[in-house]
């Protein structure tokens, strides 16, 4: 009796050590582990928002089996900057400043982060992103990409993102003869 | 042409350096590093996403990218349509533009359930021409009624003086808004009571006069009572 008493201590204070613990362990799909901060995982992710309430964030990683490595360590690396800088009125506020904003740009440091990335790991971020419900990473990835595609032709954005144009001549013409006022300076 | 690219993109170990001097010859590989599209992954969401970020004029212009991306400006969930924007020298293509702006708002394969529109932006200052002003307004009023469809909360309008310029009734059928922005040019008629645009929260009003007879800020504030 006694025994089996003090064994359900021990589990519940190792329990309640699960739940002060203020990281979340995340595995890569090969088998890498990554540490997040509870509180910014939870706060930016809809995802691992959910899985930390429902109890099935697994101790030893966190299997996210859609995302690689170097993906995840953006994300991971996205929520540690997004806890350590200074929650800015802007986010903290944000149900008020959406609206007198509608358009908020990208913080510095948010451009800063999307800017060092090569395309590959951009892309691979906005799979994570959205995989995640990531709502506000997925907003500046993809504003970075948009940034990457304004004022272009279709010609060039084809060239930029190596992009197959799948179009039969008769579309293309149709489509030259409806669209042209927004690729050419006609 | 593709000489410099010696380094595959899927290489192990491939530095940020090696990956900069990729990006910068613009050699941007696909998500599979193997150079194909990098867009194949994204659901049609995303791409609306990105083309929502994108002025009107590049967001028409994406929609000739491919097939994949004709459909993006209709899953926009926030677009600007900026008539003056989209001409800076000098106003013109008025039909084609207003079919552009239809086929993002409206477009007629749209596979149900329609996208979400959270936010519309309609700047139509040049539009209402004298031989286009009949049609602009028709425009006007299923470019709002289409919004209204896909739930649009935030809305601004803007229009210029013109007796065809009205506010059409179907922006009373946008039940959804909570911000609203009317821009109206010295506006002939008075404004029409707001009061079916219940979960108004936010209203910025401009350039127009009210109807001596109603008590339209008494109405307001009765109705809606989420304006602060």
């Amino acid at each position: 009796m006694e025994v089996d008493k003090g064994k359900g201590e021990a589990e519940e204070t190792r329990k309640v050590a699960e739940a002060d613990r203020d990281t979340v362990t995340l595995k890569s799909s090969d088998g890498k582990l990554f540490e997040v901060s509870k509180e910014a995982a939870a706060r930016l992710s809809t995802v691992l928002a959910g899985m930390i309430a429902g109890g099935s964030i697994d101790d030893n990683g966190t299997d996210l089996k859609q995302i690689g490595s170097e993906a995840l360590e953006n994300v991971v690396d996205y929520c540690n900057k997004h806890a350590n800088s200074i929650p800015s009125a802007a986010l903290i506020s944000s149900s008020i400043s959406f609206n007198t904003a509608p358009f908020k740009e990208p913080e510095e440091w948010e451009r800063k982060f999307v800017d060092r990335l090569s395309h590959d790991a951009l892309f691979d971020l906005v799979e994570a992103a959205n995989f995640l419900g990531m709502e506000r990473l997925l907003d500046v990835t993809c504003h970075k990409i948009s940034e990457m595609m304004k004022g272009k032709s279709p010609d060039q954005i084809r060239e930029v993102f190596n992009i197959k144009n799948d179009y039969t001549k008769e579309e293309l013409e149709e489509i030259r003869q409806e669209l042209a006022w927004a690729f050419y300076d006609d | 042409m593709r000489t410099k690219h010696l380094i595959p993109n899927n290489v192990a170990g491939l530095t940020y350096a090696a990956r900069d001097f990729a990006i910068r010859e613009g050699y941007g590989g696909g998500g599979d590093g193997g150079g194909g599209d990098p867009f194949e992954g994204f659901p049609d969401a995303v791409l609306g996403l990105i083309v929502s970020k994108l002025p009107f004029r590049s967001a028409v212009a994406a929609s000739a990218i491919s097939r994949r991306w004709r459909g993006a400006v209709a899953a926009a969930p926030a677009l600007d349509i900026d008539f003056a924007a989209a001409f800076p020298a000098a106003p013109r293509r008025r039909a084609a533009f207003a079919a552009a702006a239809t086929a993002a708002l409206a477009p007629r394969s749209a596979t149900p359930p329609p996208h979400p529109l959270y936010r519309l932006r309609l700047a139509l200052e040049g539009l209402f021409d004298q031989a286009f002003a009949a049609s602009a307004a028709d425009h006007l009023a299923s470019w709002l009624a289409a919004a209204a469809a896909r739930g649009v909360e935030r809305l601004e309008l803007r229009l210029p003086r013109s007796r065809l310029a009205v506010i059409p009734p179907s922006l009373f059928a946008c039940t959804s808004l909570t911000s609203l922005t009317l821009h109206l040019d010295h506006y002939a008629l008075p404004l029409p009571s707001l009061t079916p645009l219940a979960r108004l929260s936010r209203l910025h009003l401009a350039s127009f006069s009210l109807n001596g007879d109603d008590d339209f800020f008494g109405d307001l504030f009765s109705n809606c009572q989420e304006l602060r």
